[in-house]
């Protein structure tokens, strides 16, 4: 592990698999389950958080465009993101990805 | 030297970072992460986003803003209410951001609040039909403000070019700079054979979205150039812009005519 992000990211799967206990199936059933790609939506929703409340944006356009970069930045584009934010509310394991993320604060 | 100082200080002081819930998990349903947004500039409309935290899965998240001395407040798609970006959904102990469009008129200064109405239901709402009843809070959202200094527009346009043969419309390019000009008006004049006219036959042109021209925005002026009098060549056009930022104003610019055959 070379860097801190790795360790975020190993905690956010050690949480994640925690997360996991309790809940049927996780690895097998329809419940979403935690991922390196969901992961790294996790690192991109929780950094995106603190630029959009520290920016005072002309458009609205302007938002949607600032998380498109971000996901292009990692090969990632909109339609995945919304199917991963969509699945939040039914995934224990991705939101305590998302919860790890953003566990630091914004800088 | 000071006006920079100053500026820096209110840029620091206003960039209070986010909070972080995981440091100390917060004991209400919903929690927001930041009641200070960014500064803006009096005469500035801006996207401004508030983040929360909810402890437990929760939906139908809603947020109304009141501002007070003639701050308003849009939302997303022309809604009433503002909800989460990634949907009206919260999934527990994560965090989404409700955005909306603030205008701040020129006459308010220092800092304004805006009250907030957030509303919501417990659990993941239809999709599992266990809500507990509709839950609500108040909060508040203040924002710095600093007075702009600056220029109020550049022009973009240095050059445009019509036939002798027959009159043609050209355009001519602003980039708003102050927080927001409003009632611009824009007449041309030449050489004394070059016949200007502009839309509707009126006495100015104004620009394509408007007259209302915001800090950032780009919009044009149309003129139409007769210049059947001219020999073909290059003129001088003089351009006279009134606008209103805090008062009224006036601006001056040139742009090269080129008469072709």
């Amino acid at each position: 592990l070379s860097s801190d992000r790795d360790l975020r990211r190993l905690a956010a799967f050690a949480l994640a698999a925690l997360a996991c206990v309790g809940v049927v199936g996780c690895g097998g059933s329809s419940t979403p389950t935690a991922t390196a790609e969901t992961a790294t939506l996790a690192d991109v929703e929780a950094a995106r958080l603190c630029a959009v409340t520290g920016h005072a944006y002309r458009t609205e356009a302007e938002i949607d465009a600032d998380l498109v970069e971000r996901l292009a930045d990692h090969g990632l584009d909109r339609a995945q993101w919304k199917r991963w934010h969509d699945s939040l509310v039914d995934s224990p394991a991705r939101a305590a990805q998302l919860a790890s993320a953003s566990a630091g604060g914004c800088p | 030297v000071k006006r920079v100082g100053l500026v820096v200080l209110l840029v620091a002081l206003a960039a209070v970072p986010l909070a972080s819930p995981a440091a100390a998990e917060p004991k209400l349903e919903v929690t927001q992460l930041n009641a200070l947004a960014v500064p803006m500039f009096p005469g500035q409309t801006a996207w401004l986003s508030v983040a929360w935290w909810a402890r437990s899965n929760i939906s139908n998240f809603a947020v109304t803003a009141t501002g007070t001395d003639g701050v308003t407040v849009g939302y997303p798609a022309g809604r009433s209410f503002s909800s989460l970006y990634g949907s009206a959904s919260l999934a527990g102990r994560t965090a989404d951001f409700t955005s909306f469009r603030v205008t701040v008129p020129y006459s308010a200064s220092r800092s304004t609040t805006l009250s907030l109405h957030v509303t919501w239901d417990q659990g993941n709402g239809s999709k599992r039909n266990d809500t507990s009843g509709k839950k609500e809070m108040d909060a508040r959202l203040t924002i710095p403000l600093l007075p702009y200094f600056g220029p109020d527009l550049t022009q973009r346009t240095s050059s445009v070019s019509v036939s002798k043969a027959e009159p043609s419309w050209v355009e001519v390019s602003f980039l708003g700079r102050a927080p927001s000009l409003h009632d611009f008006a824009l007449t041309a004049t030449g050489p004394a054979d070059l016949v200007v006219g502009y839309p509707g036959d009126g006495a100015a042109t104004s620009l394509a979205d408007g007259s209302t021209l915001l800090g950032g925005a780009t919009d044009a002026a149309a003129l139409r150039l007769d210049a059947s009098a001219l020999a073909p060549g290059s003129y001088v056009l003089e351009l006279a812009e009134t606008y209103t930022t805090s008062g009224p104003r006036r601006a001056t610019g040139k742009v090269n005519l080129v008469v072709r055959p």
